[in-house]
């Protein structure tokens, strides 16, 4: 993964220098309440807005003290290069691979976009405003980059390895991907698989492609926020845009997803170049409606094709996708995402006892091939229950880890995560749930690093 | 009696019921825009600038005003229009005992709620709506339909820190419900509509959201009704018919009447509140959209067992555009009864 380094260094550097101000995509029809212009379009507001060139970096103070996270000190990473100078750039470098750097802690994508307290309010008050025409549209990109500095602080400053940008600019998991793309209107209201959310379902009315990128400033914003801490991006997958689509054009749910998954490597080929060596692709679909084990395999070799550095995060939540694991043994994807809470929770409903966390490493060794790493979601994202990290460690995390570590070999790379975004969470239950699994990460390197 | 509601006279049961033979009534689902005033007087009451009462006095007015306009409207099943209610799961746990009330949680969109929590045994102590449903029978003649959340939707839509099982919250939920639709009923209300909108989304849990109701209904001496929306039906139908109640009123229209070809395939054998309205668009639907709906909606469901409202509540639209669309959905509604 180290090879393409210096290419990436160099060509973030001039995007920088030389970027170009993208037209926004259509704005979907419809006098609906919900209804947002497509990112890009509120990206090219925001930094005209400000004057600036978009995709800039800023140099900013560590929001963080020294040794909470990151790996700054370093001066050369394993694969000889400035390790420094990419964390800089927000990089999951190799550097912070090294040695008890292989048991990480991250959220698994989104974060509270709202809090108690005033200042945690300002994307609302900015969306109510911009409803109201009282203030212009770019003043809500503002608000998203204030929210989004607000989100990656208080991950920096729970002791996170790995930052997301806290998803706080998508409307909904599944629209937000939509829209940016080529082909597909958006409709309705639907709740969001068990929540007591909602996302607006896409129609498919034509071929699906994408003509401009959708993800790639917010990623390069939040990378240049969180920045020396890598930040890893987050796309949704063809196989659950698909299926919370509605197939329109009645070519059928293959052929869609297929399409979307090709779309969206090209996004992924675009993050790639954007400095995201870490891109987590979300696929909640598979766990909880019937899946189609050649469509997941096919899809996601499409969606993969041709990234030459960045390390993909297969996440299949909402669900026990324990049952999948053989297929996703085979997929081509650095790690492999699995929501333990479910999975126990399955075990448990089929009888097992405290051995349930045992069984699911032995399974997980069995089958996860050598060199592919595995975010555990451990924390219950659900529930505003705080879990007690002694009792949680020995539980579900210790068992699996020390079933993964096969004999004298090292256990492979670990993610430690919630099991869900922690959107579903008050705010103040969401810090307490990072600090928890904070230290669940902290028992992990102790013992298994 | 609560001592968060309204004053109103003594209570006089009457039995307040629909004309016989009335083709398509009209009513609503539940709640009403709150006005601005109201939302001002909420906010200054949640910083501590305004009292109790005098929130109460304008909950007061704004709730006979919300009846005024049904009547002035022409809608037949009214009511109280929820001027009183925040969030309808947060607004019960707020006045039952095993709750506490969480931060903001986002909704969807920019909608944000504070959600409850379970902290303890969840227990019916008084009455929690039976006031206000007194006070807006007091401003009518017309009958008056009770809105309750139901005890799947309070179960799911709340974070459970106490009891560990799904099943034996909702169940112990159902008991407290059970207690208020009672009171409710004592206090003469002769419709009773228990909400249950999460009940789409776990297919698996049917069983469950089913035998919770039952505790709810089960020889309950009034009309009862449930209101769903906004999920994936076909997962859970014709199951969902076993749902002891006697009318569903449904979410139609943001789904461009999916649901009706839904039906086509095992017939709808209880009384359709068909959703003519969606109330997640500024747009308001013209008179011969609204009857294009109504009519679509007669050739799945029979005329004697079909009601017509709108999609859902209407506390997400401003005054102005939930007035426009249910002048209009009262004027389709009569052009069709011409028709009929």
């Amino acid at each position: 993964m180290c090879a393409a380094w210096s290419r990436q260094v160099l060509q973030q550097a001039g995007m920088t220098e030389s970027a170009r101000i993208e037209a926004p995509p259509a704005a979907p029809a419809g006098p609906s309440e919900t209804a947002r212009r497509g990112p890009a379009a509120r990206f090219t507001a925001r930094w005209a807005a400000r004057g600036e060139a978009r995709g800039g970096l800023r140099s900013k103070p560590d929001p963080c003290p020294a040794g909470a996270a990151g790996g700054a000190s370093r001066t050369r990473d394993g694969c000889g290069r400035d390790a420094l100078a990419q964390e800089r750039r927000g990089r999951y470098s190799c550097g912070s691979l090294q040695g008890d750097k292989l048991i990480l802690a991250s959220l698994l994508g989104n974060y509270p976009r709202i809090g108690d307290r005033p200042p945690e309010q300002a994307l609302r008050r900015a969306l109510q405003r911009a409803d109201r025409e009282e203030v212009p549209p770019s003043a809500i990109a503002e608000a998203e980059d204030e929210m989004t500095r607000l989100a990656l602080r208080e991950q920096a400053e729970a002791g996170l390895d790995i930052m997301t940008d806290g998803q706080i600019r998508w409307h909904d998991p599944v629209s937000h991907v939509a829209r940016g793309l080529t082909g597909f209107r958006i409709e309705g209201l639907l709740r969001y698989f068990d929540t007591n959310t909602y996302y607006r379902q896409p129609a498919a009315v034509g071929p699906i492609g994408r003509e401009r990128p959708v993800l790639v400033e917010a990623f390069r914003f939040a990378a240049g926020e969180a920045a020396p801490r890598p930040v890893k991006a987050i796309v949704t997958g063809p196989l659950t845009l698909s299926r919370l689509s509605r197939d329109a054009r009645g070519r059928g749910r293959h052929h869609l997803t297929l399409e979307v998954a090709s779309a969206l490597n090209r996004e992924l080929k675009d993050l790639e170049a954007a400095g995201a060596d870490l891109i987590q692709v979300d696929e909640p679909a598979p766990a909880w409606l019937p899946a189609d084990a050649d469509l997941l395999r096919l899809a996601m070799r499409r969606l993969v094709a041709g990234l030459t550095s960045a390390r993909v995060i297969l996440s299949i939540t909402f669900g026990d996708a324990t049952p999948l694991l053989a297929e996703l043994a085979t997929l081509p994807v650095a790690l492999v995402g699995l929501d333990v809470l479910a999975a126990l929770g399955r075990m448990g409903a089929a009888g097992a006892t405290c051995d349930g966390a045992a069984d699911l490493g032995t399974r997980l060794a069995s089958v996860i091939p050598p060199g592919t790493g595995l975010l555990l979601g451990v924390i219950d994202g659900r529930n505003t229950r705080l879990e007690e990290p002694n009792a949680t460690y020995e539980s579900r995390v210790r068992p699996i880890l020390a079933a993964l570590r096969k004999g004298s070999e090292p256990v492979p790379e670990v993610h430690l995560a919630p099991n869900h975004g922690l959107e579903f969470l008050p705010r103040d239950a969401a810090r307490a749930k990072m600090t928890a699994l904070a230290a669940l990460r902290d028992r992990a390197r102790q013992e298994f690093a | 009696m609560n001592d968060t509601g309204p004053h109103t006279r003594p209570d006089a049961p009457e039995e307040r019921a629909l004309p016989p033979g009335l083709l398509l009534p009209l009513s609503t689902i539940g709640s009403f825009p709150k006005p601005e005033r109201l939302k001002r007087a909420r906010a200054g009451f949640a910083r501590g600038e305004l009292d109790a009462e005098s929130l109460r006095g304008i909950e007061r007015e704004e709730t006979a005003a919300c009846i005024r306009l049904q009547e002035d409207l022409g809608l037949e099943l009214l009511v109280d229009g929820e001027m009183y209610r925040g969030d309808m799961t947060t607004y019960f746990a707020e006045n039952l005992e095993g709750f506490r009330i969480s931060g903001l949680v986002r909704s969807y969109g920019n909608r944000y709620y504070r959600k409850p929590v379970v902290v303890g045994e969840v227990r019916w102590s008084r009455p929690v709506t039976v006031e206000w449903f007194r006070f807006a029978r007091d401003q009518t003649a017309l009958p008056v339909k009770a809105i309750l959340t139901g005890p799947y939707t309070m179960m799911d839509w709340a974070f459970d820190e106490h009891y560990g099982s799904r099943e034996s919250l909702a169940l112990a939920l159902a008991d407290v419900i059970r207690r208020e639709a009672e009171a409710l009923v004592e206090a003469g209300a002769r419709y009773v509509q228990i909400d249950e909108p999460a009940i789409s989304v776990r297919p698996d849990e049917i069983d469950l959201a089913i035998r919770a109701m039952h505790r709810v209904t089960e020889g309950l001496r009034a009309r009862t009704i449930t209101h769903i929306c906004y999920g994936d039906f076909a997962a859970i139908y014709p199951r969902l018919l076993d749902l002891p109640v006697e009318q569903f009123t449904l979410e139609m229209s943001n789904s461009d009447l999916g649901l009706l070809d839904l039906f086509k395939t095992s017939p709808f054998t209880k009384e359709l509140g068909a959703g003519v309205l969606d109330v997640h668009s500024h747009a308001i639907e013209t008179v011969e959209v609204v009857k294009n709906r109504i009519l679509a909606a007669l050739k799945v469901v029979p005329v004697s067992r079909l009601y017509i409202n709108p999609d859902c509540g209407l506390k997400t639209r401003t005054p102005e555009e939930a007035e426009a669309k249910l002048r209009n959905m009262v004027a389709a509604t009569r052009e069709v009864r011409q028709t009929l």
